[in-house]
């Protein structure tokens, strides 16, 4: 699976070099406009977690992040070597809104990906968080996608 | 899908500021839309309304700013709606639960309206 790679520092700022290159990927591969929207959405929640939280300590790290298309879905990859995190099991949504205390999302960002996902896989592979996502690319009634 | 960033316009329409969001909103500009909103509810603005109808999608990221632009316009008081949600982000509203959570209106003329 190597149909894009790509490599970002620990920055807000590089999520916009990301939706660029995910855009540029969906129209290379003529991707149903749900399933890019469905992989920015996902890719955005994913990547903004792991510059946020992943290295406590600060400093400069990187973010590795691989997308393949299949013959019927697409799988994204993103690797990093900060705190173990296994976002497979959601935590349970919290009352929304600042008064309700910490986050204001309430842990719905996380629900919306295994929402819009297939699948969520995740493995700690040495000092490694290895996140997988899977979206089946659902063929249109007049012969699918696009070639 | 359009390679289209994030553009931010705003206008009255009778005493509502409509603040028309279009592209997409992400973590890469949620803080754009959280600045510009909070702005206007501090410069005195008591009815503002964002107006969906040319978004393509927002993440939680944009979810998080307008439910701090909400917060903030409960704060001063002021009315705070959302207009115009083409299907696809409406089912992201669903999906993250938080479709209750905002007024919602169909269209701007519907929640201009609501006001009169």
């Amino acid at each position: 699976m190597l149909d894009l790679e790509l490599r970002v520092a620990n920055e807000v700022a590089h999520m916009r070099t990301i939706r660029v290159a995910l855009d540029r990927f969906g129209h290379e591969h003529q991707l149903p406009a749900e399933v890019l929207m469905s992989l920015q959405v996902a890719v955005d929640e994913v990547v903004s977690n792991v510059i946020k939280y992943a290295w406590t300590s600060g400093g400069t790290h990187e973010v590795l992040l691989r997308v393949g298309l299949r013959s019927d879905h697409v799988e994204v990859e993103i690797v990093d070597d900060g705190v173990p995190f296994d976002p497979r099991d959601p935590p349970p949504p919290r009352a929304v809104g600042l008064k309700a205390g910490g986050s204001p999302i309430g842990g719905r960002g996380l629900r919306l990906v295994h929402r819009l996902m297939d699948e969520v896989d995740y493995a700690r592979l040495g000092n490694q968080n290895r996140l997988r996502l899977r979206k089946n690319i659902v063929k249109s009634v007049q012969g699918g996608v696009p070639s | 899908m359009s390679e289209s960033d994030l553009t931010i316009d705003e206008m009255h329409a009778e005493e509502v500021c409509v603040v028309a969001v279009s592209g997409r909103i992400d973590s890469a500009n949620a803080g754009d839309v959280k600045r510009r909103l909070t702005d206007l509810l501090a410069s005195g603005e008591k009815a503002l309304l964002v107006d969906m109808s040319n978004l393509l999608y927002l993440t939680s990221a944009g979810f998080r700013a307008l439910l701090m632009a909400t917060d903030e316009a409960e704060q001063r008081s002021a009315w705070f709606a959302l207009c115009g949600m083409q299907a696809t982000v409406r089912d992201l509203f669903e999906m993250g639960g938080l479709a209750d959570v905002f007024t919602i209106f169909d269209s701007r003329r519907e929640a201009v309206a609501s006001r009169a």
